[in-house]
C-alpha cells in the first residue's frame, strides 16, 4: 500500500493543481496495477478480471488504510475510473507486444452476450475524445469512464453519486452524442 | 455535420437535458414553440436528438471496452479447442470452440465463469453438479457437454453451441401473432417440464437464456447453473442490492422467494416463466418499462401486484401501435386477445406466494393449450382472498429493507403518532401516506449509498440522522437541479410528518416551495403537491386559519391550471372541507365533501380508494354535524365496498370499522359499536402488531365503551394494555380528564392506572 495521502491529493487536484492530479493518477495507476497483478498470482495464469471488481477492491483497500478521513466514494470513483481507462488503453496498445508469459485481461461486464467489442484503435480515439469532453463537462466523461471502461451499471453509478438512475442515463445519452460528434469530426479531418 | 465548440455545447446542454426528459410528443410541441424564439438552436437540437436516436439503435458504446482477448484462442479446454470469443455475459466470457480430438466435428460454446461468482465452487462440486445436468436430454434443452475447472483455476462450462436469437427478439423480428407466441412458449414449457421431472430447477429463466434458431427451434440454456454458482450459503437480499452488476441472479426475472432467500421450488420457475410470457405478449416487463433502481425492482417484485396484460396494452399512442403491429394485429384486437383467459393465466403464474401459483409447468401448459383450443381453463380470476394477503407482503418488504438498517425508519412510519382523540379523521391521511413508504425507502437508499464509507459499516443509522443528512445533501449537492431538490424536500417533509415532527415538516415544505418559486416554477406539479402537504402539516399543528388560507389559494390555482375535476384539485378541496370542519364549520365541510364525493365517484369510480376515503371522512363529518342517520347509511355503504375491494385484513377497512363504531356510539347503540371495535382491534393486532399506537388507541376507545356499559373489569384491562403498549403519551397523561372514562372515577384500579401512566417514560418525538 502506498503512503501517498490520497485525500489531500484529491483535494488539491480538484482545486486545479495539475501536479497533484498527475501524482494522484500515478498512485492510483500503481495501485490498480498491483491489484490486477496480485489477482494474477493468486490464480496462476490467464483469467478474466472484471474492471468493476478491481475498482471496488481498490477502493475498499484504500478506504481501509486511509481510515475515516478518506473522502467519499463518488470522488474516488471519478478519478479511479479515469485511471482504469488509462490502464485499459495502455493494455490495448501493448497487447501485441506481449507474446508469452503471465498476462491479464480486464473485461467489462455487459448484460448482452455477443456485444461487439471496440477495437484497439477506436478505444484510443474514444479515450482522446473523452479527455476533451472532461474539459467541457467533467460529470459526463466520468459516467462514460464508469460505464464503458469499468462496466458499472446505471444503477451502480447512480448509487455512487447519490443521484437518480434517470439522471445518469440522461447524462450518458448526452455524452454519447458528444463523443460520437467528435469521433465523426476526426474522420472528416 | 456541424461541429460543436465547447461554448456551443454549454449553450445547448441545458436544452438537451430538458428534451431528453420529455416524451416524444411533448418534446415535439416544445421544440416547435421554442423555434419561434430561436430557430438556430432548435435546428441544432433536432440534429442532436436525431443523432441520439440513431446512436441508441446502433448501441454506440454499449459493448465492452475490452477487446476480444486473442490470448486464449487455440487453447484447449477439455476435449475442445477455443476458436474465438463470441460474447461477454454477466457470468463471464463465452467462447466458440471446436471439438479437438478429430473423432467428429462439433461446435460448442465454452463459458468461463467469473471467478468472483464461482465463489466456493470446488472442482469436485462443479463436476458432480455438471454430470447431473449433463443427463438432461431434450430437443429443447441445450446440452451441457462438460463442466470443470481449467488447469489455471478458472471454472468453465461447455454447452451445445446454438446459433439463434433470444426468444423476445425472435418474436418481435418475425412479428409473431399472440397465438404463435403462445405456441412457441409451449416448447419452452416442455423443456422446463422435462427438467423438473429430473428434479432440476432452472432458477434463471429469462429471454437471453431461451434461444430460438433460424428454423424456429427453441433451446433453453444454462439449466441449474444458477445453483452451481450459488455458494453453500444462500445469497440474501442484501447481496442482490449491493452486487447488482455481478450477481448471478437476474432480478428482473427473480421470484419473490429468491429475493427473500426462501426455498426455491418448481413454482419459482413458474414465476419466471410468467414474467417471460408477460414480456413476450405485451412487449413490456410487469414492473413497467424503463429503468429500475434496485429498490424499485425489489418493491415491484415483492409488493406490487403485476398489472393485467390487457391493461398494459390498452394505452394508446405510437408505442401501442408498434406493439400491436409487431404482433400482426391492432391495439384493440390485442387488448381483446389478452383480456380474459391469458390475463388470468399469467396472473396465476405471477402470484407472490408460491403456493398460489401453478404448482408446476404442466397445469400451466394445459391452460395455455386450452386457451389455444378455446376450451375453459382451470384457473379462475382473482378472488378477494388474493388481495387480503397484501399486508403480509408489505411486511415482507419491511423485512428485506431491515437488512439495510432501515428498521428504525420503517418502524417510525408504521408507528404514525396519533394526536389524541381528534386523530380519528386523520387516520385516513395517515393511511394514504403509508402507501408511499416505498418512495421514502428509495430515497433513503440513495442517501445511504452516498454516505461515508465509515458510516456504511455501522449497523444502525437512525431515521433522524438519515433525514438530516438527506436535507443537507439536497441543499449542497443538488443546487443545480431545483426540480429534484423540490421533490426530495417533499419526500423528506413527509418523512418528518410520519414521525410526528410537524414543525420540521412545515419548514422543509416551505423551503421546497420557495426553491420552486426561485426557479421560476411556483406552480409546478411538485410545488402544488408540496403546498398540499404543507397545509396538512399546518392542520396537524392546529394552525387551522393558515391551513385554510393556503388550501383556498392552492385550490384556486389548481382549478385554473389542472381543472376543477382533476384528482389533485379534488384532494385539495376535500382537505379544505376537512380543515373547515375541524374549525367547527362542519356544515361547510360536509357541503364540500359531498361535492368532491360526487365527482370522485364519477371520475375515479365508486370503488376507487380515494372515493372511499372521502366517503369515510364525509360520514364522520355528518356525524359531527348531528346527521347520524345519514352518516350511518353512508359508512355502512362504504364498509361494504371496503370489504369487497380491499378485504377484511386491510387498514382502510379497519378505519371504516372504527368509524362505524363511532357512529353507532353516537346513535346510542353501544353494543353494536363494541362489535365493530372488536373486529377492528382483531385486524389491527394481526396486521399492525399489538404494540402500535393505532392498536392502543382502539383499545382505549373500547375501554370507554366498556366503562359506559357497566363492564369496569374489562375496561380497566383494555386501558392498562393500551397504556403499556403504545398509547400516545398525551392521551395517557390526559386520561383522568377524559369525560368518557368518568364511569371509572372512584375505582381504585383506575386511580392506580392513572398514576402508572404518569410514571411511564414519555415516548413522544422531539
Amino acid at each position: 500500500m502506498t503512503d501517498a495521502n490520497i485525500p489531500a491529493l484529491l483535494d488539491e487536484a480538484e482545486h486545479g493543481d495539475g501536479v497533484a492530479a498527475s501524482k494522484l493518477f500515478d498512485v492510483l495507476y500503481a495501485e490498480l496495477h498491483r491489484l490486477a497483478k496480485r489477482q494474477l498470482v493468486r490464480r496462476g495464469a490467464v483469467l478474466s478480471l472484471s474492471a468493476t471488481t478491481l475498482l471496488h477492491e481498490a477502493y475498499l483497500e484504500m478506504a481501509a488504510h486511509q481510515g475515516r478521513s478518506f473522502p467519499d466514494e463518488g470522488r474516488f470513483m471519478a478519478y479511479a475510473s479515469r485511471v482504469m481507462r488509462g490502464l485499459i488503453i495502455d493494455h490495448a496498445r501493448h497487447r501485441l507486444a506481449i507474446k508469452r508469459g503471465g498476462r491479464f485481461e480486464i473485461t467489462s461486464l455487459t448484460s448482452d452476450v455477443g456485444a461487439d467489442a471496440a477495437d484497439d484503435h477506436e478505444l484510443t480515439r474514444i479515450s482522446e475524445a473523452l479527455d476533451e469532453l472532461s474539459k467541457v463537462d467533467g460529470s459526463l466523461s466520468q459516467i462514460v469512464d464508469l460505464k464503458f471502461f469499468c462496466g458499472l451499471s446505471f444503477g451502480e453509478i447512480a448509487g455512487i453519486y447519490g443521484v437518480s438512475e434517470r439522471t445518469v442515463q440522461r447524462k450518458w445519452e448526452k455524452a454519447r452524442i458528444y463523443l460520437h460528434r467528435s469521433l465523426r469530426q476526426d474522420l472528416q479531418l | 455535420m456541424s461541429t460543436l465548440s465547447p461554448d456551443h455545447w454549454q449553450q445547448v446542454s441545458p436544452y438537451l437535458d430538458e428534451a431528453l426528459e420529455m416524451e416524444p410528443a411533448a418534446c415535439e410541441a416544445w421544440l416547435r414553440s421554442l423555434s419561434e424564439k430561436d430557430p438556430a438552436l432548435v435546428t441544432m437540437l433536432r440534429s442532436l436528438l436525431e443523432e441520439q436516436g440513431r446512436l441508441r439503435e446502433e448501441g454506440f458504446l454499449e459493448g465492452a471496452a475490452a477487446p476480444p482477448s486473442a490470448g486464449l484462442a487455440g487453447q484447449r479446454v477439455g476435449a475442445y479447442t477455443l476458436v474465438s470469443q463470441i460474447g461477454q455475459g454477466g457470468m463471464g466470457a463465452v467462447w466458440l470452440a471446436k471439438r479437438s480430438d478429430g473423432r467428429f466435428e462439433r461446435q460448442a460454446a465454452v463459458k468461463f465463469v467469473n471467478i468472483a461468482l464461482a465463489g466456493t465452487a470446488t472442482e469436485e462440486r462443479f463436476k458432480r453438479e455438471g454430470s447431473i445436468l449433463g443427463r438432461l436430454s431434450h430437443p429443447h434443452v441445450a446440452e451441457l457437454l462438460d463442466a470443470g475447472i481449467a488447469p489455471h483455476g478458472q471454472p468453465y462450462l461447455i454447452l451445445e453451441y446454438i446459433d439463434g436469437l433470444a426468444i423476445d427478439q425472435y418474436c418481435e423480428e418475425r412479428k409473431l401473432s399472440i397465438e404463435a407466441r403462445v405456441r412457441l412458449f409451449l416448447d419452452v414449457l416442455a423443456a422446463v417440464a422435462h427438467a423438473h421431472t429430473n428434479l432440476i430447477i432452472h432458477r434463471d429463466i429469462k429471454p437471453s437464456n431461451v434461444l430460438v434458431t433460424g428454423e424456429g427451434n427453441v433451446k433453453l440454456l444454462d439449466f441449474g447453473i444458477a445453483k452451481l454458482l450459488e455458494g453453500e450459503e444462500q445469497a440474501g437480499a442484501a447481496t442482490l442490492l449491493t452486487h447488482e452488476g455481478g450477481s448471478a441472479l437476474t432480478p428482473q426475472y427473480a421470484a419473490p422467494e429468491q429475493l427473500t432467500a426462501q426455498a426455491v421450488t418448481t413454482a419459482t420457475d413458474v414465476y419466471a416463466l410468467g414474467v417471460l410470457l408477460f414480456v413476450l405478449l405485451t412487449g413490456q416487463h410487469p414492473a413497467g418499462s424503463g429503468l429500475h433502481s434496485p429498490a424499485d425492482l425489489l418493491k415491484a417484485v415483492l409488493d406490487v401486484e403485476a398489472p393485467r396484460m390487457s391493461e398494459v396494452t390498452k394505452r394508446s399512442g405510437p408505442r401501442a401501435e408498434k406493439t400491436a403491429a409487431n404482433r400482426s394485429t391492432t391495439p384493440e384486437r390485442l387488448y381483446r386477445e389478452l383480456r380474459g383467459d391469458l390475463d388470468t393465466i399469467v396472473a396465476k403464474a405471477l402470484k407472490k406466494i408460491p403456493g398460489e401459483r401453478y404448482p408446476s409447468v404442466i397445469p400451466l401448459a394445459e391452460d395455455l393449450d386450452g386457451y389455444l383450443r378455446h376450451e375453459p381453463i382451470s384457473s379462475r380470476p382473482d378472488t378477494v382472498a388474493y388481495r387480503a394477503a397484501k399486508f403480509v407482503r408489505r411486511n415482507r418488504m419491511a423485512v428485506v429493507l431491515s437488512t439495510l438498517a432501515f428498521v428504525a425508519l420503517i418502524g417510525g412510519i408504521t408507528g404514525v403518532i396519533m394526536q389524541g382523540r381528534v386523530a380519528r379523521r386523520e387516520r385516513d391521511a395517515a393511511l394514504r401516506q403509508r402507501d408511499r413508504a416505498d418512495r421514502i425507502a428509495e430515497f433513503m437508499t440513495g442517501i445511504f449509498q452516498a454516505s461515508d464509507p465509515s458510516e456504511k459499516v455501522g449497523g444502525t443509522v437512525t431515521a433522524g440522522q438519515l433525514l438530516k443528512k438527506g436535507e443537507k445533501d439536497i441543499t449542497t449537492g443538488l443546487a443545480k437541479e431545483p426540480e429534484v431538490q423540490v421533490s426530495l424536500m417533499h419526500v423528506i417533509g413527509r418523512a418528518y410528518m410520519y414521525q410526528g415532527l410537524f414543525a420540521h415538516a412545515q419548514s422543509v415544505f416551505e423551503r421546497g416551495i420557495s426553491i420552486s418559486g426561485a426557479a421560476g416554477q411556483p406552480n409546478s406539479r411538485e410545488a402544488m403537491n408540496t403546498a398540499h402537504d404543507l397545509a396538512w402539516a399546518l392542520q396537524q399543528q392546529g394552525k387551522l386559519a393558515d391551513a385554510e388560507k393556503l388550501e383556498r389559494k392552492l385550490l384556486a390555482t389548481q382549478q385554473q391550471l389542472l381543472g376543477p375535476d382533476h384528482a389533485d384539485t379534488l384532494a385539495t378541496e376535500s382537505e379544505l372541507g376537512f380543515t373547515l370542519s375541524t374549525e367547527g364549520n362542519s356544515a361547510e365541510g360536509v357541503r364540500l365533501n359531498r361535492d368532491v364525493l360526487e365527482k370522485q365517484k364519477h371520475i375515479l369510480g365508486p370503488e376507487a380508494h380515494y372515493t372511499l376515503v372521502t366517503m369515510d371522512n364525509l360520514a364522520i363529518m355528518l356525524a359531527e354535524n348531528h346527521q347520524s342517520v345519514e352518516a350511518e347509511k353512508l359508512q355502512a355503504e362504504s364498509l361494504e365496498i371496503h370489504l369487497k375491494v380491499e378485504g377484511p385484513e386491510n387498514l382502510s377497512t379497519v378505519n371504516a370499522l372504527l368509524n362505524m363504531g363511532e357512529i353507532e356510539r353516537d346513535l346510542g347503540r353501544d353494543e353494536e359499536a363494541k362489535k365493530y371495535l372488536f373486529r377492528a382491534l382483531d385486524v389491527e393486532g394481526r396486521v399492525l402488531g399489538p404494540d402500535q399506537p393505532e392498536t392502543a388507541v382502539t383499545k382505549y376507545d373500547l375501554a370507554t365503551l366498556l366503562a359506559r356499559t357497566g363492564q369496569p373489569e374489562e375496561a380497566i384491562s383494555y386501558l392498562s394494555q393500551a397504556i403499556d403498549h403504545g398509547l400516545p403519551a398525551q392521551m395517557a397523561a390526559d386520561m383522568a380528564k377524559d369525560p368518557l372514562l368518568k364511569p371509572l372515577h372512584g375505582d381504585s384500579r383506575f386511580d392506580a392506572l392513572v398514576s402508572h401512566a404518569k410514571e411511564r417514560p414519555t415516548q413522544s418525538a422531539n
